[in-house]
């Protein structure tokens, strides 16, 4: 997933979270959490048990989750990895934070609103290696009465001071951050199971009810595992009253019109199978299916296995002779370990398990 | 409402290839049916589909963890390192690089990997303790692994992936747990500890289960062949087959392997070595500034004060070493500031019987310190610091000399944060936020241990000098490290007149410290029996030496001997052995191009009592030096723990 695609999908999990979007670049979203969202993503499992025990109005957090970080740091609301040259440095002692002094500095100096697209949190901020404007303002600022220094601890003991640490907690989401497997995790577990009905508009009037067919359609993943491992996804649907099987099912089907109410004048067909049936003609399918997979991988397997047992075997039949019973003992408890490993390891096999179903009625 | 009860249906393909159907979904989605709900959002349901195509392994054979890690770029030999393992290897390696080519990174590669594809979950990393908060913190910051160090027993189970000492885990209780579980993935970071199948280490680890393992150790062979034996059957048992017939085939006696193509074809399936001298890993250069500075009348009579005091106590106890610590310390810390020394010079004082003779003599210094007005040290620093125009790191020993500088910087205006030992871990990582954000200078008492990383930095000043020089490699060990893309510039402050050029003349030009490549004290070092033996004799000498003219041919023979340590089998034999053999010996660590002796560049690792490392795979560049003397005179050494 290149960070477009993880920012598409960043931005459907949020939208189906019904989070509110507050402000979008390029680069990063800012984003008020749903609550169902906040439980999922900021663990403040406490903080919810809190607000539900008492009934205080809840307040989810709000984040800012960064798909393209090069970027942003161009812009400068997260630090550039590893960038060189000297920041702001030698700041007076007491020299306060900008963001104070912007805000204390605006209504004092010229009411004119602050410069379209400037955000609260950026603005203090100096570009990273350029010419410190942060250090041009701080001499300006002693001039201003409306801005006191606070007397922060850094800035008493070491003469330095930062910006008020921002509130919003910032985020990258890139493939493979924690934060996106964290969001796929939350999504395999919220997406698992769904029931729609296709809807064709409202019937003629008179005509009569048109039938829906039940599908089961089942998402399966199948796993090829030795000492590696290959995975593919295979998407099925079994016609719950005939028993027709459809491949690379659910691949078509979503692309028609479904709801998940009952539309208006639809005759529903009842299921011949039960699911329990359903699930072993879909296996049946996938057995015979991979029964004609070319497996020489798994024989390959095979063949390491054996060659790790002769070698087992072959140094512990040696190592054990000539010790004394004790010894012995230690020795080929460990002889049966080494054995088990290497059947751990190396055994080929297949599992099959199920990433998400759906229940649909077809017309 | 009747559940379908199997949660797995397990059958077998043709030709004997299990296969599992999971059927725990289908409880789930019967139930759901029977209520009719709740039913999930179809938009979730495709999300979660979409992130399965996403994070799919389509392929046995191709490296995945690379695209689920952008901020990591790992070197050429790290990435052949990481697949060799994978797709040769199958899990089981011994990762033999030399120091500082980043073994913990292709071991972090390669769990990674097996993370990704699902095939490891559990996973425990046995590590030496001071190494324990490294390896997590590096596993979690580099590669996105949510690794925990061990703290208490109960973890042992519930953490998935767990760094611990060695020492830990194979003492009760914690052996049992162990013992008890079964781990996907077994790392050991310095595994020449189980060179030795009599120690608890080994006998441990052999008992472990485990279906990955990968052993971490830039001297796989130390002293005998016995020793890489005994490792391989860590991991492989009967790789190089039995105690017999591995006696016979590639042992002619301890120390000399036969059939070295062979063996080296046989070690090439579980280990790799990549070696410095290979190329691919460039390391910037080490530009060394010593500046020597001269005491200031007052600055120089307190200095003769305290080191005349501390001669004459030292005699007055019969010149032991062992009680004599409280005058090593002034006679140090003098070196390095007025501060510093006080501290110590006032808790003597109070210390001392109302009646001891020793108290006017103590209070006579103090008025001295009193005395001073300056320090030349702190001045030179400023003019230093003021020059660089640059992030400059300043280590000094002691906590005093560290306060003092960080007032003295901030009076003159400079911003400069401290780091020191006592400060727990948020502070430091705190600490090392505000150095590379905001603060030019950061001064730092503590070196090593917790491995700070300090890349961005590139200029670093010795205030004082620590008289271990392991401490001092790991100060500098900060900055010039992989990932270090300018010279490293150190500046060392010597005080003429004082113990102090002395040492640095002895670091300096003699062990050529500054100047080594990476890791090269490490493999001086490892072959001294006791790394604190060098700091010791130096105490000894510096309190025992009559006038400056002494010391200073003391310390030079003290270098010398340091320098035939390095292959300590052949400095004991120094009687015999020709002293061209062992200064050739010695040099083998230094990078030759900028040793002042004769360079004997890839002779026989210092330290190893072997032939060659020939036999070693990926070493064809290692050229065929022997030194019969060292390897003749060399006895064993047991390592039992």
């Amino acid at each position: 997933m290149n960070s477009k695609q993880v920012e598409r999908y960043l931005l459907r999990y949020l939208e189906s979270m019904n989070c509110t979007i507050e402000e979008k670049t390029s680069s990063s979203v800012l984003v008020k959490l749903s609550p169902e969202a906040d439980k999922d993503l900021t663990g403040r499992s406490y903080y919810w048990s809190f607000v539900e025990k008492t009934g205080v109005k809840p307040e989810p957090m709000t984040m800012r989750f960064v798909f393209d970080p090069a970027a942003e740091a161009r812009i400068g609301t997260v630090a550039a990895p590893g960038a060189s040259g000297l920041p702001p440095m030698a700041v007076p002692a007491g020299f306060s934070p900008p963001a104070a002094a912007a805000g204390g500095a605006t209504p004092a100096a010229s009411p004119a609103p602050a410069p379209v697209g400037a955000r609260p949190d950026i603005a203090p901020r100096a570009p990273a290696g350029g010419e410190s404007p942060a250090t041009a303002s701080a001499s300006s600022l002693p001039a201003n009465p409306a801005a006191p220094a606070p007397d922060s601890i850094l800035g008493r003991y070491f003469g330095v001071s930062l910006p008020p640490i921002s509130r919003i907690p910032t985020d990258t989401v890139t493939f493979g951050s924690r934060r996106l497997n964290q969001i796929f995790q939350v999504v395999r577990q919220k997406g698992r199971f769904i029931r729609l009905f296709e809807d064709n508009g409202k019937p003629a009037a008179g005509a009569a009810p048109s039938s829906a067919h039940p599908w089961l359609c089942v998402n399966y993943r199948i796993d090829l595992i030795s000492d590696m491992k290959r995975e593919e996804l295979h998407s099925l649907g079994l016609h719950l009253g005939t028993g027709e099987l459809v491949e690379g099912f659910w691949e078509g089907v979503r692309k028609r019109k479904l709801t998940t109410r009952i539309p208006a004048g639809i005759h529903l067909l009842p299921a011949k199978y039960t699911l329990n049936k359903a699930a072993s003609l879909l296996e049946a399918h996938l057995e015979k299916k991979l029964k004609g997979y070319d497996h020489q991988w798994a024989e390959d397997a095979k063949e390491r296995l054996s060659e790790e047992l002769a070698r087992i075997d072959g140094f512990y039949e040696e190592a054990l002779k000539g010790l004394s019973d004790e010894e012995k003992e230690e020795g080929s408890k460990h002889y049966t370990m080494r054995r088990e490993e290497a059947e751990w390891q190396y055994a080929p096999r297949i599992v099959v398990s199920v990433v998400n179903s759906a229940l649909l009625h077809l017309t | 409402m009747r559940q379908p009860d199997t949660s797995t249906i397990q059958k077998t393909l043709g030709g004997g290839l299990p296969i599992h159907f999971e059927r725990d979904w289908l409880a789930d989605l019967q139930t759901r049916l029977d209520q009719n709900g709740p039913w999930d959002s179809t938009a979730l349901f495709q999300l979660a589909l979409e992130s399965e195509e996403a994070r799919l392994v389509k392929a046995f054979d191709s490296l995945q963890c690379l695209q689920h890690l952008p901020d990591l770029t790992p070197l050429p030999h790290q990435m052949e390192t990481a697949q060799k393992v994978l797709f040769d290897m199958r899990g089981r390696a011994i990762l033999a690089d030399e120091v500082g080519l980043g073994k913990t990174i292709e071991a972090g590669l390669v769990l990674k990997e097996y993370l990704i594809r699902g095939l490891v979950k559990k996973v425990l990393i046995l590590v030496p303790a001071s190494l324990v908060l490294q390896w997590v913190r590096e596993l979690n910051q580099k590669f996105g692994i949510s690794a925990a160090a061990q703290k208490k027993a109960y973890m042992w189970a519930t953490t998935d992936i767990i760094v611990a000492s060695l020492d830990t885990a194979k003492r009760p209780p914690h052996k049992d747990i162990v013992l008890g579980l079964d781990y996907d993935m077994l790392i050991i970071d310095e595994a020449h500890k189980l060179k030795n199948k009599k120690t608890t280490n080994y006998h441990f680890v052999n008992q472990l289960r485990r279906k990955y393992c990968l052993l971490l150790t830039a001297t796989p062979v130390q002293n005998d062949m016995e020793e890489l034996y005994n490792l391989i059957n860590v991991l492989k048992p009967g790789q190089l087959g039995g105690q017999g017939s591995f006696q016979d085939n590639y042992v002619v006696e301890k120390r000399t392997p036969k059939n070295e193509g062979r063996l080296q074809t046989e070690l090439s399936k579980v280990m790799i070595r990549n070696r410095r001298s290979d190329g691919g890993v460039d390391f910037t250069k080490r530009q060394v500034k010593n500046i020597p500075l001269t005491l200031s009348p007052e600055e120089q009579a307190l200095y003769d004060g305290v080191t005349r005091f501390v001669k004459e106590r030292y005699d007055e106890m019969g010149r032991q070493t062992a009680s004599a610590f409280t005058l090593v310390t002034l006679q140090r810390e003098v070196c390095s500031s007025r501060d510093a020394v006080f501290v110590t010079l006032v808790n003597l004082f109070k210390k001392l019987p109302e009646t001891s003779p020793m108290r006017p003599k103590v209070w006579e210094l103090v008025e001295l310190i009193r005395s001073i007005q300056a320090n030349s040290k702190a001045e030179k620093v400023m003019e230093l610091v003021q020059s660089i125009q640059d992030k400059v790191i300043i280590f000094t020993e002691y906590r005093a000399s560290q306060e003092y500088l960080l007032k003295f910087l901030k009076d003159h205006g400079l911003s400069a944060v401290p780091y020191r030992g006592g400060m727990n871990r948020g502070k430091k990582d705190w600490m090392m936020d505000l150095f590379r954000g905001r603060a030019q200078v950061l001064v730092a008492t503590e070196a090593g241990g917790e491995g700070i990383n300090l890349q961005f930095c590139h200029h670093m000043i010795n205030f004082d000098l620590p008289w271990n020089p392991m401490r001092l490699e790991q100060r500098i060990g900060r900055v010039h490290r992989l990932g270090q893309e300018h010279d490293v510039h150190i500046y060392n402050l010597s005080t003429r007149g004082t113990i102090e050029e002395h040492i640095l003349n002895l670091l300096h030009e003699k062990i050529n410290l500054f100047e080594l490549v990476i890791g090269g004290l490490d493999e001086i070092l490892e072959s001294m029996e006791q790394k604190a033996a060098l700091e010791n004799d130096l105490m000894k000498l510096v309190m025992e030496a009559d006038s400056d003219q002494e010391l200073k041919t003391k310390l030079d023979r003290l270098g010398d001997g340091v320098l035939t340590k390095e292959s300590p089998r052949a400095a004991r034999d120094s009687r015999r052995a020709d002293v061209d053999k062992r200064t050739a010996a010695s040099v083998s660590s230094h990078d030759g191009s900028r040793s002042r002796r004769p360079a004997a560049r890839g002779g026989a690792s210092p330290g190893s009592g072997l032939t060659s490392y020939r036999f070693l795979p990926d070493s064809g560049a290692v050229t065929a030096n022997t030194f019969p003397e060292a390897a003749a005179v060399a006895s064993t050494e047991e390592d039992f723990t």
